[in-house]
C-alpha cells in the first residue's frame, strides 16, 4: 500500500468517526444528507449516500425525494476529489441524465481537502435547489430555467422525482 | 461555536488527514512541539516526497538530511485561518498535487487564499516546461490549421502538375513544369490553383470570375497571337467562354437543345416559329420562355401571361383537376460533396482518355497537331456529350411525369 492511500484510509476512519459522532448529536443531522457511508464493512474507497433536498421550508420540486450518489475515493484521497455520481436517474440542469455525472466546481477545479465527504454531499443538495443553468450537462432542465418556465421546469423535476425517487 | 482559546486548548487536528496531535502514531524521534507560528514554511522539494513515498522520512537514518527535510509529525500552520494547522507533509502533498493540476499558480490556503510562502529551490526547469507546456497548448490550433493547409496546398501543387502533363502531354508538359530552376509565381500560385479552379468551374460562383482569369494570369506573357490551330495560351483563354456558352442556358445553343426537346415533346407549330425566331433575331418570346419553364421547373422564370397573347401549348396539355407530377430534377450542379469533388478533378484524366481517342482518327490528329487541343477537344465534347444524354433524358421522363408517350392500352382480350 502506497504512503497516499495509507493516509486515504486513515483519513476515511475518520470523517466515518465524525458521521457518527454527527448522527449520535441531538440535531447532527444533516438535512440534505439522509445517509452516507461505505458500500460495505471491507469496501473503505467505495461509498454511497442517499441526499435529499435540503430545503425544508418552501416547495422545492425535489421535496420527498431520495437520490442514491456513489462515491468513489481515489488513492491520494483529501488531495484528490472523491468521483460522485448519481445513481438513482435525476433531472437537474447540472446533472447528467443517462450517466447521473454532477458538474459541480468544487468536485473538480475547486476541491481541496478542506472538504470532506460529508461536506460535498450536502454541498450535492443544496446544488439540487440552485442549479446553474449556463453550465447544464441537461439541456432541457436547462433550456425551461432559461426561458424562466419555472411552472414547467417545477413539474418536470416532480415529475421525475416521483417516478425515479428512492423508496427504501 | 468555538471560541479562539477552546481552539487553542483542544488538540490540533491536521485539516488534511483530519488527525489530532493527541493521536499521532509514535514516531522514532518525536519532534517537539513547535510553534505553530513559524513564519516561513521550510518544505521539501517534490522529488523528495515522491521519493520517500513508501517510507516514512523521519524513519529512515540512511537519508541524509538536508535544510528542507522535515519530521513527517511536524506541524504548520502556513497562513492566518486561526486553528487550520496540518501536517507538514500532509500539506506538502496538497501542494505538489497544485503543483501539477495547477503548474505556475500560486498555492493557497483554500479557506482564505493566503498564498503559501514555501521555501524551495527554485524550479527553473519546471518553469520553462510549464512556459512550453502553455505555448504548445496555446499554438496548437495554429499548428493544426497551418499543417492541414500546408498538406492541402502541397498535394494541391502535385495534382496541379499531374493535370499538366495529362492534358497538355509530355512534350509541352516538360516546357511549362521545367523552368530551369526559376520556380515563380506560376509553380506557386498557378499550379495548386488548378484543383480549385477546376472545382470552381462545375460551381456558378466563379462565373463572374473565370472569363477574366485567363487574361490577368497570361497577362504578362508574350504578345498572344490568333492562329490556326490556336495556340494553347489562345485556347486557355477561350475556354472559360466556352464554359460559359454551355453552361447559361440562355445561350443559343441550350437554347437550340430545348428547342429539339420541346419539339419532341410536343409536336407543335407555335414553338417551331419561335426557334427560328430565336436563331435569326436572337429573342426569346414570352411563350418560349414559358415553354422552358415547364421544362426547366428550377429556372425562376417569371412569366407575365398578360403580355402574352397567344396560347401556352404545354402548359394546357395538363389535365384538368389533376395535380401536377413532382418533376424530375433538371440536370444541374452535382448534388453532393463527393460527386462535385470527384467530377472535377477526374476531368483531366477524361481529357487525356478523350484526347487519346481523338488522336486515334488520323484526320483529326491532323487538324488537332497538339495534346493540348485534342485533350480541350476531346473534354468538351465529353461534356458536351453528357449533357445532350442528360437533357434528352430530362426530357424524356419529362414527358413521361406529364402522361406523354406512355399510354394504357384497353383491354382486348
Amino acid at each position: 500500500m502506497t504512503e497516499g492511500s495509507n493516509t486515504a484510509a486513515k483519513r476515511l476512519l475518520k470523517e466515518i468517526n465524525e458521521i457518527h459522532k454527527a448522527a449520535a448529536r441531538p440535531g447532527g443531522v444533516d438535512s440534505g444528507v439522509l445517509h452516507l457511508s461505505p458500500i460495505a464493512e471491507d469496501s473503505l474507497f467505495s461509498w454511497v449516500a442517499v441526499i435529499t433536498s435540503s430545503e425544508t421550508s418552501g416547495d422545492s420540486p425535489y421535496k420527498g425525494g431520495r437520490f442514491k450518489v456513489a462515491i468513489e475515493i481515489p488513492e491520494d484521497y483529501p488531495v484528490r476529489p472523491p468521483t460522485m455520481k448519481f445513481i438513482s436517474k435525476v433531472c437537474h440542469p447540472n446533472v447528467h441524465w443517462k450517466t447521473g455525472e454532477i458538474c459541480l466546481d468544487l468536485l473538480k477545479s475547486a476541491w481541496s481537502p478542506a472538504w470532506t465527504l460529508k461536506t460535498a454531499c450536502v454541498a450535492i443538495s443544496l446544488l439540487l435547489d440552485a442549479p446553474e443553468p449556463d453550465s447544464p450537462l441537461n439541456c432541457d432542465a436547462a433550456n425551461l430555467l432559461r426561458c424562466n418556465d419555472r411552472r414547467g421546469y417545477d413539474s418536470l423535476i416532480k415529475m421525475y422525482t416521483s417516478l425515479y425517487s428512492e423508496t427504501d | 461555536m468555538y471560541s479562539i482559546e477552546a481552539e487553542r486548548i483542544e488538540a490540533r487536528t491536521c485539516w488534511i488527514c483530519l488527525e489530532s496531535e493527541s493521536e499521532d502514531t509514535p514516531r522514532d524521534n518525536p519532534e517537539p512541539r513547535r510553534s505553530s507560528r513559524v513564519g516561513r514554511m521550510s518544505s521539501l522539494s517534490i522529488a523528495a516526497i515522491l521519493g520517500n513515498s513508501n517510507s516514512t522520512p523521519s524513519a529512515s537514518p540512511l537519508s541524509a538530511p538536508s535544510s528542507r527535510t522535515t519530521d513527517a509529525s511536524a506541524w504548520v500552520h502556513p497562513c492566518r485561518c486561526l486553528g487550520l494547522d496540518a501536517h507538514h507533509l500532509c500539506l506538502l502533498r496538497f501542494v505538489a498535487e497544485r503543483r501539477t493540476t495547477h503548474p505556475g499558480d500560486p498555492v493557497k490556503c483554500p479557506v482564505c487564499l493566503y498564498v503559501y510562502d514555501i521555501d524551495e529551490e527554485a524550479d527553473w526547469l519546471g518553469a520553462v516546461l510549464a512556459f512550453g507546456d502553455r505555448a504548445t497548448r496555446s499554438l496548437v490550433p495554429y499548428a493544426t490549421f497551418t499543417a492541414i493547409s500546408a498538406t492541402v496546398y502541397i498535394m494541391s501543387t502535385a495534382y496541379g502538375a499531374y493535370a499538366i502533363v495529362a492534358t497538355c502531354g509530355p512534350q509541352l508538359a516538360d516546357s511549362i513544369l521545367s523552368d530551369d530552376g526559376m520556380w515563380g509565381s506560376r509553380t506557386w500560385i498557378g499550379m495548386p490553383m488548378i484543383p480549385i479552379a477546376l472545382i470552381a468551374s462545375r460551381l456558378d460562383i466563379a462565373d463572374n470570375v473565370l472569363p477574366v482569369l485567363p487574361f490577368l494570369i497570361l497577362s504578362n506573357q508574350q504578345p498572344i497571337s490568333i492562329t490556326l490551330p490556336p495556340s494553347p495560351t489562345v485556347t486557355l483563354c477561350f475556354l472559360p467562354w466556352a464554359r460559359q456558352a454551355i453552361r447559361k442556358q440562355d445561350l443559343v445553343v441550350y437554347r437550340v437543345l430545348i428547342y429539339f426537346a420541346t419539339w419532341q415533346f410536343n409536336n407543335n407549330r407555335a414553338i417551331y416559329k419561335e426557334i427560328w425566331r430565336l436563331v435569326y433575331h436572337f429573342t426569346i418570346s414570352k411563350s418560349l420562355t414559358a415553354a422552358s419553364t415547364t421544362l426547366h421547373p428550377n429556372t425562376d422564370t417569371t412569366i407575365n401571361t398578360a403580355v402574352v397573347g397567344e396560347q401556352q401549348p404545354i402548359a394546357n396539355a395538363q389535365p384538368q383537376g389533376f395535380p401536377p407530377p413532382a418533376p424530375p430534377r433538371r440536370p444541374g450542379p452535382p448534388s453532393s460533396l463527393p460527386r462535385l469533388l470527384m467530377g472535377a478533378l477526374l476531368l483531366p484524366a477524361i481529357a487525356s482518355f478523350a484526347g487519346t481517342v481523338l488522336g486515334a482518327v488520323p484526320f483529326l490528329r491532323s487538324k488537332l497537331p497538339s495534346v493540348f487541343l485534342r485533350s480541350t477537344v476531346g473534354a468538351g465534347l465529353v461534356i458536351l456529350g453528357r449533357d445532350i444524354i442528360l437533357y434528352w433524358d430530362f426530357v424524356r421522363r419529362r414527358k413521361r411525369a406529364m402522361g406523354n408517350g406512355r399510354r394504357i392500352r384497353d383491354f382486348t382480350g
